[in-house]
């Protein structure tokens, strides 16, 4: 096996090695506003880790993420620092893997409220302030 | 609605309309939302593949053709419903041909969970067993596989299905996320040198089981995934199973010869009976220890998986009571360019010549394998890739030395 831990081990030295090249993600300055239900308390992080598949649940509570259309690549540049290419091949492997279901798209802001403001545990991001019957999470 | 969601399927306005129909069986605001994300997975391609064969002189002759042509892949239909908030299903048909020329269905993955919380989701039924990282991330999806030949020390090798329960889960740790997979299932057979996962009972009291720890790392070194991987089993191998799905325990001959007598010369005989068993039910323990990683980001990709092996022959014709030391391993690097990903990979085994384990796979052998390819992802649903390879025979129970050409044209929709 030895030949093969060397040429593992220069391998795996050349790809951190190439680490260091920095991602490009284009960026927009639209602002966008993450809103939810009001039964849903999240952190910064914690919203991140709601649109990468890493959660699910806030306590008890099965949270019920949706994309917007109409600003997704906004969001994803700025909340998630992704393209929508490699969001969506994420999804497509945490589908495959573990069976999660990606994120239901909304056409606009009007959709996402609606579907926040009525929807236990629901989450969404908007490019409008919000409007009552919702909470704004955080704005980017 | 963007591509990778079309295969939806909202129910929830069906059960709504049967309860306003006058049905009157539940208020419907009982009714779980019903969500059915279905996925189809496609290849077609072509390959050829080159033995080079020893001559008695000891110099190696041109490689020649052993099999070429074009290749229609495997199609597998993937269905994940989630059902309320908490009830998800993983269902997997695959169809593909085997080298016989037949088409063959499989069930490829039938598991139905429970998600407790994040750090909890309880499976049941077949699943991929969760050992490294290829075998659960892209097993039959060849469109998501960042080549076209799985490592061939994952085809055959190792028992990739469990029948059973697997609880999954994670825990945030820092910036990242300390991940576990832990699970028992029917022990695995062999049965006539395939890997059989006993998908209906286990045929003996011994249970697979085993965990994998890993971490997603998170801040600077996101994309990075490394972990730890145990596994234990107890395999009986046979060369065919009766008809109640047991291992058959093989054919006993008993021959009688009859031999001259030499205290009477010439008048009588001695029978002499010597019984023989052709293909007898053989055992092994299996114990497995590893470690791998998996880096993706914008600019690399990296896969690197590690098995060690400590098997113990407990019911052997050979070695019995022999305990063997095996290995295998592989790492493949990308660099991408956009949409256009170049990638190596080198792969070895070293197994144990006498180790039962392995020695009643078929596809149990020693090999090394290096790999270029490259892949060009047309957009997120479509890939073609290219590949060529050079297997190395090892000094025993070896793969043949050949040379493979392969290139594949692998969506998913």
């Amino acid at each position: 096996m030895m030949p093969f831990i060397k040429t593992s081990a220069k391998l795996i030295l050349l790809g951190l090695g190439l680490f260091g090249l920095s991602a490009n993600v284009p960026a927009n300055a639209a602002e966008i506003y993450v809103i939810a239900h009001p039964s849903v308390k999240l952190t910064l992080s914690e919203i991140r880790d709601v649109y990468l598949g890493e959660k699910q649940f806030a306590g008890s509570l099965k949270l019920a993420p949706v994309d917007n259309v109409a600003v997704q690549g906004e969001f994803l540049a700025k909340a998630i620092n992704m393209d929508a290419s490699k969001y969506a091949a994420l999804w497509i492997k945490k589908g495959f893997r573990g069976g999660l279901a990606a994120p239901p798209v909304k056409a606009g802001d009007a959709e996402v409220i609606s579907y926040v403001k009525n929807t236990v545990g629901a989450i969404g991001y908007i490019s409008t302030p919000p409007t009552a019957g919702v909470q704004q999470l955080s704005k980017y | 609605m963007s591509k990778f969601n079309r295969g939806t399927i909202h129910r929830s306005a069906f059960a709504l309309a049967l309860v306003t129909a006058g049905l009157g069986m539940a208020q419907a605001a009982e009714l779980p939302e019903i969500r059915i994300p279905i996925q189809i997975f496609a290849d077609v391609g072509a390959f050829s593949r080159s033995t080079g064969s020893a001559t008695t002189s000891g110099s190696t002759s041109s490689a020649t053709p052993e099999r070429n042509g074009a290749f229609v892949g495997s199609l597998t239909l993937f269905a994940s419903p989630q059902i309320g908030d908490h009830v998800r299903g993983l269902f997997e048909l695959l169809s593909e041909f085997n080298t016989s020329g037949s088409n063959v269905i499989t069930v490829e993955r039938a598991q139905i969970g429970y998600a407790f919380n994040d750090a909890l989701t309880l499976w049941g039924g077949r699943f991929h067993t969760p050992y490294g990282f290829w075998n659960t991330a892209y097993h039959h999806g060849a469109q998501l596989q960042p080549s076209i030949a799985r490592p061939v020390q994952l085809s055959g090798a190792m028992p990739a299905h469990t029948n059973g329960l697997w609880a999954v889960g994670l825990f945030p740790m820092g910036s990242g996320k300390l991940t576990y997979d832990l699970y028992a299932g029917n022990s695995t057979r062999v049965v006539g040198g395939s890997i059989d996962p006993n998908h209906t009972s286990g045929d003996n009291k011994n249970k697979n089981f085993g965990f994998n720890l890993g971490f997603n790392a998170g801040g600077g070194l996101e994309g990075l995934r490394a972990g730890v991987h145990v596994m234990r089993a107890k395999v009986t191998a046979c060369a065919s199973i009766d008809t109640s799905g047991n291992c058959a325990p093989g054919t006993t001959t008993t021959t009688t010869y009859t031999l001259p007598n030499p205290a009477t010369p010439g008048a009588q005989v001695v029978a002499t009976t010597i019984t023989t068993i052709t293909d007898p039910i053989e055992k092994s323990k299996v114990n497995m220890v590893g470690a791998y990683a998996h880096y993706d980001n914008y600019n690399v990709e990296l896969i690197a998986e590690y098995y060690k092996f400590s098997n113990t022959n407990l019911v052997s014709v050979a070695a019995p009571g022999y305990k063997a030391k095996s290995s295998s391993g592989f790492v493949q690097l990308g660099y991408v360019l956009d949409d256009l990903i170049p990638f190596i990979r080198w792969e070895e085994t070293d197994y144990d010549p006498r180790d039962e384990y392995f020695r009643n796979l078929s596809n149990g052998k020693n090999y090394s394998k290096q790999i270029v390819g490259v892949r060009y992802e047309l957009n997120v649903n479509a890939v073609i890739k290219a590949e060529v390879a050079q297997i190395n025979s090892r000094s025993a129970r070896s793969l043949e030395d050949s040379q493979e050409v392969r290139v594949q044209y692998a969506i998913r929709f």
